[in-house]
């Protein structure tokens, strides 16, 4: 069982990773922690369960999450309550919000009004939706159907609810002209079909929504529907009975659709060959300021997926004009046609993750990455290339030690706070032990990059012979007198350095630890010239 | 100064006649010096050792002390590693009834029990009638008797983070209730069933305990048999109820007759040994018992039905007899009692198989595969993996592990794993290379102490588990735990103090010890080519209370103030003597 070479916690670390600390709260566990980019704690919050399923830190420090409680909707992502806890992990406010006509799920979001919008279940009877025209084969005993509420918290265990948005307000079928809001999906782009599904048999869990975002600009919602393969935008200016029709609001629609995008299938314009997110996640806007500010970034998780499952990250322009309203074409799906930015792993199938999953723009341009299903997290920059890596070490039960594989350490997204983020000014961030138990402590050293790109025909090339080698390796080459080779261990620290003085390099390498291992060779000016994989692999 | 050849040849002789547990001592361990006395140049032939400690690698086993509760008898021993008694809490009129748990402030809570007599009418293997809690002084703290006409606890009880207790027990279902409840009337062979319940009781601080939380085997049925009973369905659709007519035990009462069950506080679940299935079931706890009657509620959301089941998937009509992995299985828990997680196998299910072969039983480690999104575990097609276990083992020769009922696993925080054949009334450690480095044999026959020397058969001195807690286990800090002498009688106190497991020729210069045994003053006598040596003397439990480089010739050591006891001397770092204090 026992590894020399990691196999959790930062596996990659190179210099152009965004500065910061990431918030993790795995989803078997009732921990949460705030790490730096080694991988090591800076602070860490407990509770009595289990996440459902998104943690934040706030501006004043203090964390908010949800928990996942005895309920009664048995479901992926179910929760039903809402805490907060002090910087130092005292609970300041804890309130529960399950019930047959709300139920937290998934995702919250924390307003800049110290508001939180929840993402919620509510049920409706199998003869409740039958009558709004829901074929009676694909429900069994209840649909729940999705809803918004924006809770104001009150004292230590009390919530005002300030505002709601129902999606059962704004359906539409094309079953049944004798039921309500009869008519032609395409024709209503702002509603939802009450029967659209791809699933077969019934299921309660119709829309899942998995993510909610708020933009302050705006004063709009954004929301991931993993059920639909969309996200949606709603408009959060209108009153709670605005929010029910179809007119009110800065945009004059009410509680409509906005926006929708991911799957034109779903409103009528479109088909299979138009769908492009498969049970995504984590929508969200791209902050101001920041590369791609406005635009929409998604975990697509692939699922089913034509041809492959592999998951891949969108980030999409919506074409918002100058009222905040988005342009439609009649008859028309919602523009862009494309993604503008897409990731896809090399090979594509390195990164997928059937459920769970998020990502978030960096202010730097890099774009965290959260393949949840396996407790995997990367950055990766504008060119794709891998800036960061993270293997989350925490199994329901604690995290492993290094070494160790953990088996349920999944995680629902994680995000990462830049150090001039407010909730972080003025505490103590010396970052204690990493979370996985380790002894020693690793050293962590980000990877150096080139300070310029290697002159293609002044030095030449280096090659490992062989590779995977056992006991020694030869990087051969010429003209070594001005080099220095150094060869990173996969956790960024050093495994060896070594100044050229002849003819290539001759390593024993029978103390080294099997695993993956990147050498560099640089000129004495400290200029990168080449860099490649090693390999060690002995019997 | 004798260096002991001759006479591990002897012993060697002496046991190689030997069969069954007792065959590994001859095999795997390098035969202790267990004849040669090192005071007064006298040789004592020691009698062949038949009970109490049969071998001990004092560099590999886990210092630590045994929790012994040996069924046909009332006390409870803390015994050390070398089998002497550290502690005892006596009772007079009880018996084990089964399981039991030393806590870390020094309490034990224990589930006792007399005999059918007391309850003949709700009888079988493993019935119990009583959990109580004692404090170290044997002061009872609590006690819950639950043993009448309807309800019987049985087997085993888990102890929860927040002092309540859950337990096994048996209910009644008469021939009419189960009839109507779709039980093949065929398979009611003594007219009753007693299907399992799990209580959760709640200690009231006055004494006694009251159940707080129930969950029912009987509220979460299926049945294919009678269309006009209750839950009638497709049998193999409905994996997570229990087939009414399921039944391997020719429709005796005792159904499933669950002999082990433990918590899981991260998941708020309960896992159960369900031998008369073949399965071990996980259950959720963190509902009301009114949800745990139903099928909705807690944090599953599947109230009291199985979350999880696995051994046997013909008991759910998703399988046939080739596809069954336990046998008559014992003792599954999920690892965790002094681990951390940052064991490799933390909270992996452990259990013991009895019955996998004809005449010999197998320990395992088993992966479920739990999705902490979906907070489930994920089926593969319509059986729950995985497919195999995570670590099964047998023993070299299967048939010296061989118990068709009882019997325990335990992993221990120093990687090793303990397990008890309970038929065989035998424990042994194994190290990660499975290296067996400690055995002991329950001395007591039918409850009665026996003679060192005595060959006791199976099934006379059965144990249900066998468990260790290391040295620094809170409940021992502070305690007195000097040696009160051995269960066993006529028993050999030399014998555990001598290395096993390294070779004595490695290190020819042995010392003369004098006096040994001694009271205060000892001398050590160095071969001078010995000078500079490095001198380490340890207690049982491998605590070291001397180390020195040697000076001179004869090194003078007061050992006035340690407590009596077997000590181990080690020269440059190897085994080479044992001392006894006495006083």
């Amino acid at each position: 069982m026992s590894s020399a070479q990691s196999t959790v916690g930062t596996l990659f670390f190179r210099e152009d990773t965004q500065d910061g600390y990431l918030l993790m709260a795995p989803s078997g566990s009732s921990q949460t922690w705030l790490m730096d980019n080694c991988g090591r704690s800076v602070n860490r919050w407990d509770s009595d369960a289990p996440p459902s399923l998104s943690a934040y830190l706030l501006e004043d420090g203090s964390l908010l999450r949800s928990a996942r409680i005895p309920n009664l909707y048995n479901a992926g992502g179910s929760g039903g309550r809402l805490d907060r806890y002090a910087w130092d992990g005292l609970k300041s406010w804890t309130y529960t919000y399950s019930s047959d006509t709300g139920h937290q799920h998934h995702d919250i979001e924390p307003m800049p009004n110290g508001n939180i919008l929840v993402l919620a279940w509510e049920k409706h009877s199998a003869a409740e939706a039958i009558a709004r025209g829901r074929k009676s084969e694909t429900v069994d005993t209840e649909l729940w159907s999705e809803k918004i509420v924006e809770l104001r918290p009150v004292g230590i265990d009390q919530a005002e609810i300030v505002w709601t948005w129902r999606l059962w307000d704004h359906l539409i079928q094309d079953q049944d002209p004798l039921k309500p809001n009869y008519g032609n999906p395409a024709d209503h782009p702002g509603r939802v079909d009450i029967n659209y599904r791809l699933e077969s048999g019934p299921l309660e869990d119709w829309t899942h929504a998995n993510s909610i975002d708020y933009r302050e600009d705006l004063d709009q919602i954004l929301i991931s529907v993993r059920n639909f393969h969309e996200v949606w935008i709603l408009d959060h200016s209108t009153s709670s009975a605005e929010a029910a029709t179809s007119s009110g609001g800065n945009s004059g629609r009410g509680g409509e659709i906005l926006y929708r995008w991911g799957n034109a299938q779903a409103y009528g314009r479109g088909s299979a060959d138009d769908q492009v997110f498969y049970e995504q996640h984590d929508a969200n806007w791209v902050p101001d300021g920041y590369p791609g500010a406005g635009n929409i970034t998604v975990f697509n998780n692939g699922k089913e997926r034509p041809g492959s499952s592999y998951s891949s990250i969108e980030e999409i322009t919506p074409p918002l004009n100058g009222s905040g309203l988005y342009d439609l074409s009649l008859d028309q799906a919602y523009a862009p046609e494309n993604s503008n930015w897409t990731y896809v792993a090399d090979p594509p199938l390195s990164l997928s993750s059937k459920n769970l999953s998020g990502t978030q723009r960096q202010p730097n341009g890099n774009t965290l990455i959260c393949s949840g299903a396996n407790g995997r997290i990367l950055e990766v920059n504008p060119d794709g290339e891998l800036t960061w890596e993270y293997i989350c070490p925490v199994n329901p039960g604690g995290p492993v030690a290094q070494g160790g594989l953990p088996v349920n350490n999944q995680v629902f997204k994680m995000n990462r706070y830049p150090p001039d983020f407010p909730g972080l000014i003025g505490r103590d961030l010396s970052p204690g032990l990493t979370i996985q138990f380790e002894t020693p402590q690793p050293e962590c050293i980000p990877l150096t990059l080139y300070q310029e790109d290697p002159p293609a025909s002044a030095f030449p090339e280096f090659s490992p012979l062989p590779n995977p080698f056992s006991n020694r390796v030869w990087i051969a080459g010429q003209r070594t007198a001005n080099l220095e080779l150094l060869i990173y261990r996969a956790d960024g620290s050093l495994q060896h350095r070594e100044q050229g003085n002849g003819q290539g390099w001759m390593l024993n390498t029978a103390a080294w630890a099997n695993g993956f291992y990147t050498a560099q060779i640089r000129r004495s000016d400290g200029a990168y010239l080449q860099q490649f994989t090693l390999i060690k692999s002995s019997p | 100064m004798r260096n002991g050849i001759l006479s591990k040849i002897l012993l060697s002789t002496l046991l190689l006649g030997l069969e069954g547990p007792f065959a590994q001592f001859s095999e795997g361990l390098i035969i202790p010096d267990i004849r040669i006395s090192h005071y007064g140049g006298k040789s004592l032939l020691a009698q062949t050792r038949t009970v109490g400690l049969l071998s001990f690698n004092h560099e590999k086993a886990m210092a630590g002390y045994n929790l012994h509760f040996p069924h046909n008898q009332g006390n409870v021993y803390l015994l050390d590693n070398c089998g002497q008694i550290v502690h005892v809490w006596e009772d007079l009129i009880y018996k084990p009834g089964n399981g039991i748990r030393l806590m870390p402030n020094g309490d034990i809570i224990v589930c006792k029990g007399r005999n059918a007599a007391s309850n003949p009418g709700l009888h079988a293997g493993g019935g119990g009638e009583l959990i109580e809690r004692r404090d170290w002084d044997n002061n009872l703290i609590w006690q819950f008797v639950y043993n009448d006409d309807v309800v019987r606890l049985h087997h085993d009880m888990a102890v929860m983070p927040n002092g309540n207790v859950l337990a096994i027990a048996w209910e009644v279902i008469d021939s009419a209730a189960a009839v109507a409840a779709g039980r093949n009337p065929a398979l009611l062979s003594e007219g009753e069933l007693w299907p399992d319940k799990v209580i959760e009781i709640q200690p009231d601080g006055a004494g006694s305990a009251a159940i707080v939380w129930e969950w029912r085997a009987w509220d979460h049925l299926v049945q294919d048999f009678d269309p006009t009973a209750p839950n009638y369905d497709v049998v193999g659709n409905r994996p997570e109820r229990i087939n009414v007519n399921y039944d391997m035990m020719g429709g005796i009462a005792d159904w499933h007759h669950a002999n082990s069950i433990d918590y899981n506080a991260d998941l708020d679940q309960i896992i159960l040994s369900v031998p008369h299935f073949d399965e071990i079931w996980i259950i959720d706890h963190s509902t009301s018992s009114a949800q745990a009657a139903g099928s909705t509620g807690g944090l599953a959301g599947k109230g009291g039905d199985l979350l999880f089941r696995w051994g046997n998937p013909e008991a759910y009509d998703q399988g046939s007899a080739a596809d069954r992995k336990l046998f008559f299985n014992h003792d599954a828990h999920w690892a965790d009692i002094e681990l951390t997680s940052a064991s490799p196998n933390y909270q992996k299910v452990a259990l013991f198989n009895n019955q996998v072969g004809p005449d010999y039983s197998s320990a395992h480690l088993l992966v479920p595969n739990f999705d902490t999104y979906e907070w489930e575990y994920t089926m593969s097609g319509s059986t729950w993996g995985p497919a195999d276990f995570d670590w099964s083992y047998q023993r070299p020769i299967p048939q010296d592990l061989n118990s068709s009922g009882l019997s325990s696993i335990q992993l221990l925080p120093n990687g090793n794993t303990l397990i008890a054949s309970g038929r065989q009334g035998y424990a042994f450690e194994l190290t990660p290379t499975e290296e067996i480095v400690w055995e002991y044999v329950n001395p007591m026959q039918g409850g009665n102490p026996v003679d060192q020397g005595t060959v006791i058969p199976p099934n006379a001195n059965l144990l249900f588990r066998f468990h260790r807690y290391s040295s620094d286990y809170p409940a021992f800090s502070g305690r007195d735990l000097s040696p009160q002498g051995f269960i066993e009688l006529m028993p050999d106190p030399e014998f555990c103090a001598l290395p096993t497991g390294l070779s004595l020729l490695s290190n020819p210069l042995i010392p003369r010890i004098w006096p040994n045994p001694v009271s205060s003053d000892l001398f050590i006598d160095l071969d001078p080519a010995s000078a500079g040596a490095l001198l380490e003397i340890f207690d049982i439990n491998g605590r070291k209370v001397f180390a020195a480089l040697s000076e001179g010739s004869r090194m003078n050591i007061s050992a006035g103030s340690w407590p009596q006891g077997t000590y181990a001397l080690r020269l440059n770092g190897s085994p080479v003597s044992r001392i006894v204090v006495m006083r």
